[in-house]
């Protein structure tokens, strides 16, 4: 029952960010400056055509009024038009959408699949040669830019191998999994430091507890202490860093598919943002930022799975 | 209850005489590079503006320590010229985020009530968002290049400063050496400044140092994507992304330039961490 | 009538050292012992060394610490003392309860999960026998409702009941001996004395010896049938309880006695004076 209470309250608290979003999203284009029907139609319409597309995109009422329209479009899926090609944004967007959620799955669950275990052998063995090597691992990891590691992942493994490709996204789901592997290498490289140290911090914290050492004091070995006494306690800081890891793990995944030319929302937007786009800067944002606080929330959800005080014996 | 000493604790004892040890490399990173920025103009063989069309993309040689790129400019001139872009520009972006941060942090934890509440919650909202990301909206708008960054730092960037600093102002202003400068009847004004500021400032430093290191990736960043400082002023990002066409030829022309970023973030996170231990004791 | 209750468990020379030059001695060199049947009460002041003694019978002392010296293990009278193997006999011939009840069970486990837990390591048993001695477990230790209370997480319990839950998990192999590390120290003072009568029921009923550490000596006198103190990891006197309240032989012994608040001095008979 308090989980479902807190289910919904979260999802309110999502709503009122989302609208926060567009209203952001909103104030940025009128603060512009730029006439949207004057980028559409171009420098040589005349001055009759401007009007009229002016008048049948609302542009002539009042701002709030022209907010609320823009909140119905996006309801219905209507992004606007792009000022460079003058395509539907929405397309656009659902074109490149399935490429960056492949990336973002991909690289949370190889950047688990390294942060656990290494983390796991430190705690095996704390204050060990093999700590001071995974702690030199996360300092490297955290002072790397993201685009410098991705080149030189293409550099020492892409380009030697020929395996992997450095642009393009493919056809087929093999091919698609094989263009994301090392944009999503370089990713969850990214976001593994800080996991790590949150992990093991907990984890170490959970062996040192009272109850781990009860139930050492009633014979359980080593490895079952670690798996099955401390480790479900751990979690919780491990999911919380991983909900605040979303936004930063959207920045990385614009730089990410920059570097490796793959056709997501990120090489979308920052191309748009070469080109003053700003329709679709904008619905990408939105994108994005609907996406970092879905993670969020799922994340939070998941947390709140471990939280021994949410249960009860009933 | 148990008089020994735990695990955790004796570990840590052991690691802080490391951290000691680390902690000067870190500084002396920062410091050579400080020195090479100042120093720029003096150490560079060549004018990093300079092209030489005959000269391009030629190999590391004695005449060109770190080779020529694509239009014939020296490297090694062109990657400590861009240290005196990218490092005072993060240095400042840090101070703008820092500033901001602690005006509003400040003015919320000695008020209090709603003014507090409210910029607790805009703080919340703000950092719910993909913050970068709205960084590269707002250089759409504003056009891409300096301006643009800075603005975005001090838009976003202030929340961590203003939580650290309102905590702090918190705790302090309920000790009693402040109540002790209150009864003595100086004005509010005074007490924060002379009182509550000095000491409730001294974890914001660690972050501050940290912070500039997140500025300069993100400006490299934001650079690469070609977002950031426009070319030709030399930038570490934006030499990175004009080498990567020629990474299977001429690899050293994103290698030198990535490598600053690492060495110089490094440095950075090396100092703000043993401060950050240092400073909690 | 059988001799005097024979010694069950004696540490040697034991010394529990902080590694370094010079290393730092938390507990040294004692030598004391615990009879069968008897509840052996081990007092001292913070930083005394009495918990680390109490945790170096089962090798719980935590790394770098080491311990030093033997201990030795006679469960009967028919035969020898032998060194005691003190991995082996965590869960198995020694149990231990410990101090915050709270702390001690996991959080995130229902009560039934921790308590099966020894019973399927060391007896073998699953299914439906297991769940049974669980409940009987429980009930042993006075728990009324072992039903509910074996699906309850440690959060939803008392004090009191935790404790009692602590009892039963470290009883739950039948270990002939029991250490306590101040179990009774976080606990209201009614709660605390129900905790001592379960233990001095269960010392009766099945012939389980204790050793009480706490820095309470007005526990220690409720409990206690012979008396070590120690002081900065010395052992400074060993007495039956009685003697040591009424006629302590050393200085240290005496400054404790005399920090317990309101208390007076008896005479010979017992009665105040």
């Amino acid at each position: 029952m308090r989980r479902a209470v807190i289910a919904v309250k979260r999802l309110a608290q999502v709503v009122v960010l989302m609208l926060g979003c567009t209203l952001l999203v909103f104030v940025i284009q009128a603060a512009s400056g730029r006439d949207p029907a004057r980028a559409i139609l171009g420098q040589r319409a005349s001055a009759e055509q401007v009007e009229a597309l002016r008048a049948q995109l609302g542009l002539d009422q009042p701002l709030p009024l022209q907010y609320l329209r823009f909140l119905g479009n996006l309801l219905h899926g209507d992004f606007g038009v792009s000022y460079y090609s003058g395509g539907a944004v929405g397309t656009l967007i659902a074109g490149r959408l399935g490429t960056t959620l492949l990336l973002l799955v991909v690289a949370f669950v190889l950047s688990l699949a390294i942060s656990m275990p290494l983390t796991m052998t430190v705690v095996r063995r704390p204050g060990g040669i093999l700590d001071g090597v995974i702690r030199a691992f996360t300092l490297v990891g955290t002072v790397m830019p993201a685009f410098w590691l991705g080149i030189l992942l293409i550099l020492l493994i892409a380009l030697p191998t020929g395996w992997f490709p450095v642009s393009g996204y493919g056809q087929t789901l093999p091919e698609h999994l094989r263009a994301v592997a090392l944009p999503a290498l370089t990713l969850a490289i990214g976001l593994a430091p800080v996991q790590i140290r949150t992990l093991r911090t907990s984890w170490l914290r959970a062996m040192q507890s009272p109850y781990v050492e009860a139930a050492r004091s009633r014979g359980a070995r080593q490895s079952r202490l670690m798996f099955a006494h401390a480790l479900p306690n751990s979690v919780i800081p491990l999911i919380s860093i991983v909900a605040v890891q979303a936004g930063w793990s959207i920045f990385l995944a614009v730089i990410v598919e920059n570097t490796f030319r793959l056709p997501g929302l990120g090489q979308g937007l920052v191309l748009a943002a070469n080109q003053s786009d700003l329709p679709v800067v904008n619905a990408t944002t939105l994108v994005l930022a609907l996406m970092v606080v879905l993670i969020s929330l799922v994340a939070d959800w998941i947390s709140t799975l471990f939280d021994p005080k949410l249960r009860s014996a009933s | 209850m148990s008089a020994a000493p735990s695990t955790i604790a004796i570990a840590t004892a052991r690691r802080q005489r490391a951290r000691a040890r680390i902690s000067w490399i870190g500084i002396g990173i920062v410091v050579v590079f400080a020195l090479l920025a100042v120093l720029g103009p003096m150490l560079t063989p060549y004018d990093p503006l300079a092209q030489t069309l005959l000269d391009r993309l030629q190999p590391p040689s004695a005449a060109h320590l770190l080779g020529t790129d694509a239009l014939g400019r020296d490297v090694l001139s062109r990657v400590i010229a861009a240290g005196r872009v990218d490092l005072p520009l993060g240095l400042a972006a840090a101070m703008i985020s820092a500033t901001v941060g602690s005006i509003l942090g400040s003015v919320g934890g000695f008020i209090g009530r709603w003014v507090d509440t409210l910029l607790m919650r805009l703080g919340d909202l703000v950092m719910a968002f993909p913050t970068y990301v709205l960084v590269i909206a707002l250089v759409t708008v504003m056009g891409a290049g300096i301006p643009a960054i800075l603005v975005s730092f001090a838009l976003l960037g202030w929340i961590p400063y203003a939580r650290l600093l309102r905590a702090e102002i918190r705790r302090v202003t309920h000790e009693e050496y402040i109540a002790a400068a209150r009864l003595s009847g100086i004005s509010e004004l005074r007490v924060l400044l002379q009182h509550v500021l000095p000491n409730a400032v001294r974890p914001s430093i660690a972050y501050f140092v940290l912070d500039i290191m997140m500025a300069i990736l993100t400006l490299a960043s934001l650079s690469y994507l070609g977002l950031g400082v426009q070319p030709p002023t030399p930038e570490w990002g934006t030499m990175v992304a004009e080498g990567q066409p020629y990474l299977q030829t001429n690899w050293w022309l994103t290698a030198a330039p990535g490598g600053a970023i690492a060495v110089l973030g490094l440095g950075f996170l090396l100092l703000g961490e043993s401060l950050e231990t240092r400073l909690r004791g | 009538m059988t001799g005097a209750p024979h010694e069950l468990l004696r540490a040697e020379g034991v010394s529990v050292l902080l590694p370094g030059a010079p290393p730092d001695r938390l507990v040294d060199d004692v030598d004391v012992a615990v009879h069968q049947g008897e509840c052996l009460g081990l007092v001292g002041e913070s930083g005394s060394g009495k918990s680390l003694l109490l945790r170096s019978a089962l090798d719980l002392v935590p790394p770098p610490l080491c311990t030093q010296g033997r201990y030795l293990w006679r469960p009967s009278p028919d035969v020898e003392a032998t060194p005691l193997d003190r991995r082996r006999a965590r869960g198995h011939d020694i149990g231990m309860i410990f101090q915050e009840p709270m702390r001690a069970l996991n959080p995130s486990r229902r009560i039934v999960w921790t308590l099966s837990e020894p019973l399927r390591q060391h007896l073998g048993l699953r299914g439906a026998e297991l769940r049974d001695r669980v409940l009987t477990m429980l009930e042993d230790v006075g728990i009324p409702d072992p039903i509910r209370i074996s699906r309850s997480y440690p959060h939803e319990l008392s004090g009191g009941l935790q404790q009692r839950v602590m009892i039963a998990a470290a009883l739950s192999t039948g270990p002939r001996l029991l250490l306590c590390d101040e179990p009774t120290t976080a606990l209201d003072v009614t709660t605390q004395a129900t905790i001592l009568e379960l233990l001095r029921s269960l010392q009766a009923t099945r012939g389980l010896s204790l050793v009480f550490v706490s820095h309470d000596l007005a526990v220690i006198s409720e409990i206690a049938d012979r008396v070590a103190v120690m002081s900065a990891g010395r052992l400074v006197e060993v007495a039956p309880t009685r003697a040591l309240i009424e006629d302590p032989r050393h200085e240290y012994t005496r400054m404790l006695l005399d920090a317990i608040p309101g208390r007076r001095r008896r005479g010979a008979t017992g009665v105040p004076t």
